[in-house]
């Protein structure tokens, strides 16, 4: 026999972030304790639906009572329960009377601990009606809270108070207590305009759903959702103007309301003279409104909508109220956009001096002179010479916004506020883009400067904050990150790699830290630190394009590492901070080693082989640059044939970094297989010649980091 | 209001709508209907009502209390020398404690809206996520931000901790924004243009002391008095606070009261620009220290007594 089953749990406002993710426990929960309780009928499916006020979940069939069950006790060891005879003891006797069986219930088994005597006995199933109580409370306590309150005396805690709870098994209560609250039959309707005592006949999800939008509740997200999309056309009838798209903002209207309604309002034109992203804030972030745009241009219009908890604006109040509100809002906006605009951009400077970037690091204005000194080293590395005046003036002015009134009530709109001060004051289009996007990006997923331009300002920002920070030893350590720092240097990861900028990033650190001008041992380990902390970055940024992307086209971690830890750091060229290198030898080796395995195979024997003798005579920088490697060094044969098979596979160029050359490097490697099997044959690697042993050890040492430049081979498996 | 956009001509007189003052007598009067002490505002500079004693130290201890009050709150920074039409360096808030909170206290609070006229059915009520956290008050709870027609009117919170102590019983405080509510109920486009009775407009009542009061806090307050006053006070308050008193005499309003100075004279610190980011949070620290040894102590003293 089969039931209904029905619950829902009355709250005040749930907030509309954790709302989804609370229902979706509570349902998973309460089907996973169903099933273990043995009281899931498979036929039939759990159900669930929310509201800011609400978490349901029914089912149309349970079962009235657990199957019954046979289960194995074990008693005491056989030594104990049977005698000498081989007849059982009072202990054995007393076990099974203990457990309602007889002598002739028992019998031996084998455990792990040795032999014992056990017994089965039958447990009834107990009735739904019965276990249900613990079922809904094991379901809810598991439930993973973000920070959760208390508001009665019970002290029992949930993420808003709970004010009602309706259990039912098919027509009748089951009794529950959830803190003060005891089930009953009676739910409520929206908060003005429905019942405040809906009685609730049976456990039927349906009927529910049906006698809530009576009383202007859409239970069902989807309902909700349904409504305010076939709102939000309807409310903008001509084809010009249509609301931005939104899928976030639409996702928390759904989470903040039980009817919602979609209300046109109108602001005054004169406001479009403020910056768009002022004007999408104000709307977006802070009132919760779709912004309208002229179809064709992409341009704002001046219009909104709003999305009320209510069936109607009957007599246009909510408009006037929600207009009156924007007004407000616009209108100190707007009073800061001309103040502000009273004074150009780059005449703020001056004002940087007065606020803190650091106690330890001075203002913003010695932050921007830092910058400035870091523009020439850093164009030239970039290759972007031409741009060094657009980037000078685009640094000089980057922080400039940080006391307007603008960015002082809008803080996220920092840049972005500049970049337009600097776009009316009509600036070259180059500067004034940098200024807006050298925060970028902000998060994994943001986007990075549109132009190099940016990209260098960026950069320079970003390398002076790690510099400094890592100078005065605030580096971040497990979860402590106070300033974002791992934001920041994965920033300076990401821009290198997406905008193909090849340069070394340990020069960069070096540069920007010499403007901490700290003594030579700090120095130093700032220096190690960084180094250390940028190659986390590079391996924390492959590990995320590792993430999104499907299983067979994941980098597996061996070859992330080998790239990472390429023997190139042994010499002065350090490609190996330079993420942009790194990201195109990643692909190279995972091309090679996928597509071509023998090939991959013969190179990483090939490095091996050369690699492991220099390492049982005392390690690589033991014999490196032992002998000058020069052709007339080596005599005539296999030595200066090998030696000139090696020294001609070259790396690209800064100019020509590509894939494809990496790949040629790992292929001329393979080819050296049978030179190399040809010189073991032939040379004494550790002759008694002292003259020969150092050449040929030398010799193998430089071979070992020619052909480790591009992966250490040596780290992968074959 | 220079360089303002209004919709239409800001309503002189309009006839709709409570006056400022009649709107505060019908709020008391409904929160004294639920058992609420009508007090008087707290007469020291405070930032919010939750500063004074009737909120910070009432909340603590098992003691059921009930208390509403209109509170002037000042907060320097907000200053804009009556230029904007809505930002006030001195607000009105009236502040609803009720100690334990009934289960139908949001009921109650609706029914507040409906007592000073406002038509539930005709309007958006929304209750969204607004937690509330003191770092100089070591306190925090959690509820909501209260939008009329998209418009922020009342913070309602639930306390659960506060001068560092957990709360039991914990308390719900609604806060009301009068100013706000009365520019609502009168369709005013600026706060100034509120009636505050049916001949004086909050213009008539507090330009002049708005104007005035932002040339002192942004120009004319001398930052090392404040500093002096700032470290005068708070030697006094710790010199309270460690003295040994017999209970029944001991003077914890005194130092509560240098802690409230402590917290305004940091505000107006702060609106000078006199207070570094770095600083800020040593500052903090040393008010919240007050704060919370006077917290620890009420809660001792009620046991004693």
């Amino acid at each position: 026999m089969t039931q209904p089953f029905f619950i829902e749990v009355g709250c005040e406002e749930i907030p509309a972030r954790f709302l989804a993710s609370l229902s979706r426990q509570f349902y998973l929960n309460l089907g996973e304790e169903l099933q273990s309780s043995g009281l899931r009928n498979h036929q039939a499916q759990l159900q669930t639906a929310y509201t800011p006020r609400r978490l349901a979940v029914w089912i149309d069939q349970i079962l009235e009572r657990q199957p019954d069950r046979e289960e194995e006790i074990v008693g005491p060891p056989v030594k104990a329960a049977c005698d000498a005879q081989g007849s059982y003891t009072p202990a054995a006797l007393n076990f099974a009377k203990k457990f309602g069986g007889a002598a002739e219930d028992l019998y031996k088994v084998t455990t792990l601990k040795g032999e014992y005597i056990a017994l089965r006995r039958k447990i009834a199933g107990q009735s739904a009606a019965e276990i249900l109580s613990g079922i809904i409370l094991r379901a809810w306590n598991r439930m993973e809270l973000p920070r959760s309150m208390k508001w009665d005396e019970s002290g029992f805690r949930f993420i808003r108070p709970v004010r009602w709870l309706v259990v039912l098994l098919g027509s009748e209560v089951i009794p529950v207590r959830l803190g003060e609250v005891a089930s009953g039959r009676i739910t409520r309707g929206h908060r003005t305009l429905g019942s405040q005592a809906i009685e609730l006949q049976r456990a039927d999800g349906q009927a529910y759903c049906n006698l809530l939008e009576k009383n202007f509740v859409l239970v069902r997200t989807e309902a909700r959702r349904e409504r305010i999309q076939a709102g939000l056309r309807q409310q903008t009838p001509e084809i010009k103007s249509q609301a931005v798209e939104d899928a976030e903002l639409l996702e928390i209207l759904v989470n903040l309301t039980e009817f919602p309604t979609v209300i046109r309002g109108e602001f005054n034109r004169q406001f479009l003279e403020l910056p768009r992203e002022v004007l999408v804030t104000v709307m977006r972030n802070h009132q919760r409104y779709f912004a309208l745009q002229s179809g064709d241009q992409g341009t704002l219009a001046p219009g909104f909508l709003a999305v009320a908890n209510q069936d109607q604006d009957r007599d246009g109040l909510i408009r006037q109220g929600h207009e009156r509100v924007l007004r407000a809002r616009f209108n100190d906006a707007l009073f800061f956009w001309r103040h502000d605009r009273r004074r150009s951009l780059a005449d703020r400077l001056e004002d940087l001096q007065h606020i803190t970037f650091h106690a330890k690091l001075g203002s913003y204005h010695d932050k921007t002179q830092r910058m400035l000194r870091l523009a020439d080293p850093l164009c030239e590395a970039l290759n972007i010479a031409p741009l060094k005046d657009a980037v000078r003036a685009a640094m000089r002015q980057a922080k400039c916004d940080l006391n307007t009134d603008l960015v002082i009530e809008f803080t996220e709109l920092q840049g972005q506020i500049g970049g337009r001060i600097a776009q009316a004051e009509g600036q070259d289009e180059m500067v004034w883009q940098a200024i807006y996007d050298h925060y970028l990006p902000l998060g994994g997923s943001d986007s990075i400067p549109r132009d190099l331009t940016g990209a260098a300002v960026a950069l320079a920002d970003k390398l002076d904050t790690l510099a400094g920070m890592f100078a005065i030893g605030e580096i971040p350590s497990g979860s402590r990150d106070p300033y974002a720092l791992r934001r920041a240097g994965n920033g300076v990861v990401r821009i290198l790699i997406e905008k193909q900028l090849s340069v070394s990033l340990q020069l960069l650190q070096g540069k920007a830290l010499e403007s901490f001008e700290l003594n030579a041992d700090a120095g130093r380990t700032a220096e190690a630190e960084l180094r250390r902390f940028f190659s986390e970055r590079q391996e924390s940024y492959f590990q995320a394009v590792n993430d999104s992307a499907s299983r067979d086209e994941k980098y597996p971690m061996e070859e992330i590492q080998a790239v990472l830890q390429a023997l190139e750091v042994v010499d002065a060229l350090h490609a190996a901070s330079d993420p942009y290198r790194a990201w195109v030898r990643l692909q190279a080796l995972h091309q090679i080693r996928t597509d071509q395995p023998v090939i991959f195979v013969q190179a990483a024997e090939v490095f091996k082989r050369l690699r492991n003798i220099v390492q049982q005579a005392g390690g690589i920088h033991e014999w490196l640059n032992q002998t000058p490697h020069l052709d007339d060094v080596y005599p005539e044969g296999i030595e200066k044939a090998l030696y000139r098979q090696i020294s001609a596979i070259t790396l690209p160029t800064p100019e020509t970094i590509q894939q494809k050359e990496y790949e040629d490097y790992l292929l001329k490697t393979a080819q050296c297989a049978s030179e190399v099997e040809k010189y073991f044959n032939e040379v004494r690697v550790n002759d008694p010649n002292p003259d020969d042993r150092k050449r040929r050890l030398s010799f193998l040492a430089w071979a070992t980091v020619q052909l480790g430049r591009v992966a250490d081979l040596g780290r992968l498996s074959i | 209001m220079p360089e303002t956009i209004a919709s239409q001509p800001p309503a002189e007189f309009s006839a709709t709508g409570l006056n400022f003052q009649d709107l505060c007598a019908r709020l008391q009067a409904y929160w004294a209907v639920q058992g609420c002490i009508v007090q008087l505002p707290y007469d020291l500079e405070v930032g919010a009502g939750t500063m004074t004693p009737e909120t910070f130290l009432r909340v603590l201890g098992p003691a059921p209390y009930r208390v509403a009050y209109l509170q002037p709150s000042r907060r320097p920074a907000d200053g804009r020398y009556g230029e904007n039409p809505n930002r006030l360096y001195k607000h009105i808030q009236l502040q609803v404690i009720l100690k334990p909170p009934p289960a139908d206290i949001q009921a109650l609070y609706l029914q507040s809206l409906e007592a000073i006229g406002i038509d539930l059915k005709a309007h958006d009520i929304k209750f969204e996520e607004d937690n509330w956290e003191s770092p100089t008050l070591g306190a925090w709870g959690l509820g909501w931000q209260v939008l009329l027609d998209g418009l922020e009117i009342t913070q309602f919170t639930y306390f659960q901790q506060c001068g560092g102590q957990d709360l039991d019983p914990v308390s719900v405080e609604i806060t009301y924004g009068m100013e706000r509510i009365a520019a609502f109920l009168q369709n005013a486009d600026s706060i100034y243009d509120i009636r505050w009775n049916d001949c004086w407009t909050y213009r008539d009542v507090r330009l002049d002391d708005e104007v005035q009061m932002s040339v002192y806090n942004f120009e004319s307050a001398d930052v090392e008095k404040l500093w002096q006053h700032f470290n005068l006070c708070e030697s006094e308050a710790q010199k309270l606070l460690a003295s040994e008193y017999p209970a029944a005499r001991t003077p914890l309003m005194g130092a509560y009261e240098l802690c409230l100075k402590c917290s305004h004279l940091f505000n107006l610190l702060d609106a000078r620009g006199a207070i570094s980011v770095t600083e800020r949070v040593a500052v903090i620290q040393r008010v919240r220290r007050l704060a919370v040894a006077c917290a620890a102590q009420w809660n001792q003293l009620k046991k004693t007594n």
